[in-house]
């Protein structure tokens, strides 16, 4: 897919009007990484959203007892998405499985998004937050499942 | 004006990213609820669609769990409660009543849809802060039951069970989640 296919076809910006994909589109820099590309290494800060246009990004957490993958994202994903709004240190290592294609958006971009095109800032904070309540609703699911697995207090 | 200058105290980040003109807007969509003790704001699977932001006195937030009801502690004043429920329609994951007298400002999910039509940029700070409240909290809880993947051991001394020690991490991990650090 090409990034205008991908920004018409992600439920966040499908949305826009035409011209305000073009901004967002003039925002972000596409490029080819070879497989094995570390777009985004667990522990260090990061400034850049991506969006993978084609191919596959692993999603991994190191641990002491080894890495393990969290999830592999397809086409037309978001990732890194929490550089958008702060600053921390990133959760996770994504890396390039065979050679992918991606559109990269900095946070500095995002930051001149927001003041010149709002809708658009908008739309992607929303797909910002749908990713983080949906992490919410899970942690709080597998906390709630790790109690019920536990003997009840005598 | 009170209510400006409470909310200027305990949401700074929130005001200083808006002019003074969109502070106005956005304090006129606010609607202020005063609370008195044993008011329920929240129902634990209950949809809201409102989120609070808590501006005087806090709020008690309590969950049931698989091995009973469990007061996880207080949400003070500058924190949001029922964000999660109103950004992505869900019930809400904990039931939040007032343990003393409290003055919330409730931001209606209609309230939010109108602004972002008309002022998207007011709409994109306050979503954003309610987003950076949840994502540490979930950073934090996920770290916690992370490193309970591991079977973990009670520190030396401790007169716990293996299992009550867990399951005390556990409901800690939930304290985090939830964002009420003061334990009961």
């Amino acid at each position: 897919m090409n990034l205008s296919e991908v920004l018409q076809s992600n439920p966040h910006t499908a949305e826009l009007s035409q011209r305000e994909r073009e901004a967002l589109a003039s925002a972000m820099s596409v490029s080819s990484r070879p497989s094995g590309h570390v777009f985004i290494r667990e522990g260090k800060r990061g400034d850049t959203m991506f969006m993978l246009l084609e191919g596959e990004v692993a999603v991994t957490r190191e641990r002491a007892e080894g890495s393990h993958e969290l999830k592999t994202l397809k086409a037309g994903e978001l990732f890194g998405q929490l550089a958008l709004i702060d600053d921390e240190p990133r959760a996770a290592t994504c890396i390039a499985v065979g050679p992918v294609k991606v559109a990269s958006l900095p946070h500095a971009a995002f930051s001149l998004l927001f003041h010149a095109h709002a809708p658009v800032a908008d739309a992607l904070q929303r797909a910002v937050t749908a990713q983080v309540m949906s992490d919410f609703r899970n942690v709080t699911r597998q906390i709630h499942e790790a109690l019920g697995k536990e003997p009840a207090e005598r | 004006m009170q209510l400006k200058e409470e909310f200027v105290r305990h949401f700074a980040s929130v005001a200083h990213a808006l002019s003074p003109a969109e502070l106005d807007t956005a304090l006129a969509v606010l609607e202020a609820r005063e609370l008195a003790v044993g008011d329920v704001l929240l129902t634990a699977g209950t949809p809201s669609d409102c989120a609070y932001l808590i501006v005087r006195g806090s709020l008690e937030v309590a969950i049931d769990v698989a091995v009973g009801h469990a007061v996880l502690g207080t949400a003070d004043a500058g924190n949001w409660v029922g964000e999660v429920s109103l950004l992505d329609g869900g019930p809400a994951t904990a039931t939040v009543t007032a343990g003393m007298p409290a003055r919330v400002l409730c931001l209606s999910k209609p309230a939010l849809d109108e602004l972002r039509k008309s002022s998207p940029r007011i709409a994109t700070v306050l979503v954003r802060e309610m987003t950076i409240a949840v994502v540490g909290r979930v950073r934090r809880a996920s770290d916690r039951l992370e490193d309970l993947r591991v079977p973990t051991i009670p520190p030396p001394g401790a007169s716990d069970s293996v299992p009550t020690h867990r399951r005390r991490s556990l409901v800690d991990a939930l304290r985090t989640l939830m964002g009420t650090g003061s334990a009961s």
